[in-house]
């Protein structure tokens, strides 16, 4: 044999050295000025950790796979605007650990559609799509309904958010639980959830007092999106990047 | 002249850096006199390892 | 009966053999899945009361397991069975560390892809796309990852051949970078080690741009440069002639290394990622054209006076259509990566028919080639069972792709139209849902390119099944002319 091993082994390694390191520059210089440049993130105020029910609501979102066919990102065009709302900001999904801005809209965008229908008409919709759209494609989750939010990981929860720097608080842990029932009930001691988490929606979501179900979550998350950031108080130099 | 000062300067680089190796692989792959080798390495594929090697053990 | 004459290639005897038979199964078993699932969750758009109101079926969960068993299943199967084949004839050598790692690989990625799609039907899912699986499938497919490379890299380095050939850098450029892109984008930290949930690392604007780098080179290093592997291995293969340039398959290989990495913020134009990056991606996109249709022209005109093997090879008719495919779809990609026309095709069917005429077009499309090239050859078949099944493949496949992809041209375009226009009163002129209600014929449309797309597979899994059990169809084939080259 001409050649020796150790020239094809490293001719192996070098091929596969130039490549990773032509990919991995690639990425670098394009993900860390991300990280870096502070004007990534609009200067607005308002953004706060969700909710531990708006959590647990996410996740129910997330398990669903609604990103599929909703998007959370509104752009900056006319029609847009007009139909849903303020374009997203960098801002409004700084706490969104993953993001769901999405890829498709079979449905509408749901970025800002807090506030927009009552708690009833989003029940009756989850339940059955058809029954306030009629031309509805979209499947009926009658069963989130019937399902007890299983909740007992929410303080963990809230702590492992904590360590990928969601700015929850150690109080805001420690009151987790007591947090997530007090907001499907508008008749409890509301007072320290309210301060904790400014502008989250209470109300018994889905109509039945006795348990918290997957329904409450998933409301109270779908009622407070894009609600957040007073757009009033906004000056342009805020929002630029 | 501090290195922090140059650190920008680098960073604008990286796209002629990478503009320059990239050409230096083009210039290497269709350099003429090379061309004889290159292209007897694409018959590779059609000798499937019987043929005419011995094992070299 | 033909009376051509037909050799079995002679190869290598220690050559690891069994568990690519075991691969080429695989990839015909998912195929069918992933086409069966798309069908199946396609005629829920068009006819929603197929999800049976049950959790289970409805289009968000059942979405992820068609693309996981698309690109993951077949695809993942297809690269690694054709891999290991392409590498050990390549390098004269038996696989690094014979069989057991690599039935390791087959085993522990097919367990992945089961465990997978399970859970997404069960409702586990981090919502990423393309990377949806949870914090502890991610780290058992990270170690089968770690072990396919050490077999592909170490059968490389102790290769017989001096040269490594270029199909090889393809492949390894696709299990290098794959290994990157999954271990960044499925950072994540558990609730509890007990528990399933799992919260990305990244927040907001960085995910999204690390999620779209992850999702678009997943295209760029699985769908493509894997690919492309097999391209430059099946297609001079079959054709029985070298590549029609090997210093351009060089340039192709390293343009689409230095390029393509870039391209990910083009998911994201008009977004709250910062303009700067949008440009960015936008420019590298536009740029990654010529990489792609330099690769094409390579893959075609390998065949360039030797036209006539389209008709005799039956495998060649899927490579080079797919070669084909590969060029329309890098053309459109570019086109819409370009943000005026992207703020029209995003968020609409438009992306979803472009999607799969690569997916379609390209990647299952060279596959067919490889399996209906490698069943003969790995069962140590003559020829196939039938040439002409393999046409009748061909063709409802490829109707099938025509009526996919210009549904989805139509009714992406026509949702995109509808949500800018206005009445004459400055109004928006349409409500959400009857752009919604639009769509349904496309969808219908769409859906039976789907069932012929599917028809077509299952006629080549029966194809694949006679040969392999040694059965040949009495038909009439073509045979190669004898033609002499004027002196």
């Amino acid at each position: 044999m001409r050649f020796s091993h150790a020239i094809f082994e490293t001719k192996t390694l070098v091929l596969a050295g130039a490549t990773l390191v032509t990919v991995a520059i690639g990425g670098i210089v394009e993900l860390v000025p991300l990280f870096t440049i502070e004007t990534t993130i609009e200067r607005v105020s308002g953004m706060r950790p969700y909710s531990p029910l708006e959590l647990m609501g996410r996740d129910i979102y997330i398990r669903e796979g609604c990103y599929l066919c909703h998007s959370q990102q509104i752009r900056p065009m006319r029609d847009e605007v007009e139909r849903y709302g303020h374009y997203s900001l960098a801002a409004e999904s700084m706490y969104d650990h993953p993001f769901q801005w999405g890829s498709k809209r079979t449905g509408p965008d749901l970025a800002r559609v807090g506030g927009k229908y009552s708690n009833e008409w989003h029940v009756a919709h989850l339940v059955q799509p058809k029954s306030v759209v009629p031309e509805s494609i979209m499947p009926a989750y009658g069963f989130l309904l019937e399902r007890p939010l299983d909740y007992r990981r929410i303080e963990k929860t809230l702590k492992a958010q904590q360590v990928i720097g969601v700015p929850y608080s150690d109080e805001m842990a420690a009151n987790a639980k007591a947090d997530l029932t007090a907001q499907t009930d508008p008749e409890a001691d509301t007072a320290g959830l309210a301060a904790r988490y400014p502008k989250a929606v209470i109300a018994d979501f889905d109509g039945n007092r006795a348990r918290v179900t997957e329904m409450d979550a998933l409301v109270a998350y779908l009622q407070m999106m894009g609600t957040l950031v007073k757009f009033t108080d906004v000056k342009p130099a805020d929002l630029k990047q | 002249m501090t290195l922090q000062s140059l650190l920008p300067f680098f960073k604008s680089m990286w796209t002629v850096w990478f503009f320059a190796l990239f050409a230096f692989v083009v210039a290497r792959a269709l350099w003429p006199s090379r061309k004889g080798h290159l292209e007897a390495l694409a018959r590779i594929p059609l000798d499937d390892g019987l043929a005419r090697r011995a094992p070299k053990e | 009966m033909t009376v051509a004459t037909a050799t079995i290639p002679a190869v290598r005897e220690d050559y690891v053999e069994d568990v690519i038979r075991a691969g080429l199964i695989a990839t015909a078993f998912w195929g069918v899945v992933a086409f069966a699932v798309g069908v199946y969750i396609a005629l829920q758009l068009a006819f929603p009361e197929l999800n049976l109101g049950l959790e289970w079926t409805t289009f968000g969960r059942l979405r992820p397991v068609h693309t996981s068993a698309a690109i993951f299943a077949f695809g993942g199967n297809a690269l690694i069975a054709t891999s290991f084949l392409v590498v050990q004839r390549t390098c004269h050598q038996r696989l690094f560390g014979g069989a057991t790692p690599a039935w390791f690989v087959f085993w522990g990625y097919n367990f992945f892809i089961v465990m997978a799609a399970l859970s997404y039907v069960l409702g586990y899912s981090q919502s990423k796309e393309y990377a949806e699986p949870e914090w502890y499938l991610d780290l058992w497919l990270t170690l089968v990852w770690v072990v396919y490379l050490v077999v592909y890299a170490g059968t490389l380095m102790t290769r017989r051949e001096d040269h490594i050939y270029v199909a090889n850098w393809f492949y390894l450029a696709f299990i290098i970078t794959v290994a990157m892109l999954h271990i960044v984008n499925n950072l994540a930290i558990p609730v509890s080690w007990t528990g399933a949930r799992s919260y990305s690392v990244f927040s907001g604007v960085q995910d999204a741009l690390i999620q779209w780098w992850y999702g678009h080179n997943a295209v760029g290093f699985f769908l493509t440069a894997g690919f492309l592997g097999m391209m430059y291995y099946f297609i001079p293969k079959a054709a029985e002639r070298p590549v029609y340039s090997y210093r351009l398959s060089i340039i192709h290989f390293w343009a689409l290394v230095f390029l393509y990495i870039w391209a990910g913020p083009h998911h994201l134009h008009y977004t709250a990622l910062p303009d700067w990056a949008q440009t960015l991606g936008m420019t590298f996109s536009i740029m990654l054209w010529m990489p792609s249709w330099g690769g094409m022209i390579n893959g075609l005109m390998t065949l360039s006076g030797a036209w006539d093997k389209l008709r005799t090879v039956p495998s060649l008719r899927f490579s080079v259509t797919a070669v084909g495919f590969y060029g329309m779809s890098t053309f459109e990609g570019p086109v819409m990566s370009i943000r005026q026309v992207n703020s029209l095709s995003h968020y609409t069917d438009w992306t979803i028919g472009h999607v799969h005429s690569g997916a379609l077009g390209w990647v299952a499309f060279i596959s067919f080639g490889a399996l209906y090239y490698m069943v003969p050859v790995m069962w140590r078949r003559a020829r196939l069972y039938s040439d002409r099944l393999v046409a009748w493949h061909f063709w409802i496949a490829t109707l099938g792709i025509v009526l996919y992809i210009t549904a989805m041209w139509v009714s992406g375009i026509m949702q995109g139209l509808m949500w800018r226009a206005y009445d004459e009163l400055g109004f928006l002129q349409y409500a959400f849902v009857e752009t919604v209600v639009a769509m349904h014929p496309f969808y219908v449309i769409r859906a039976m390119g789907g069932v012929l797309f599917l028809a077509g597979a299952l006629i080549m899994v029966y194809n694949l099944w006679r040969t392999a059990r040694g059965d040949e169809r009495v038909e009439a084939r073509p045979v190669a002319l004898a033609l002499r080259p004027a002196e």
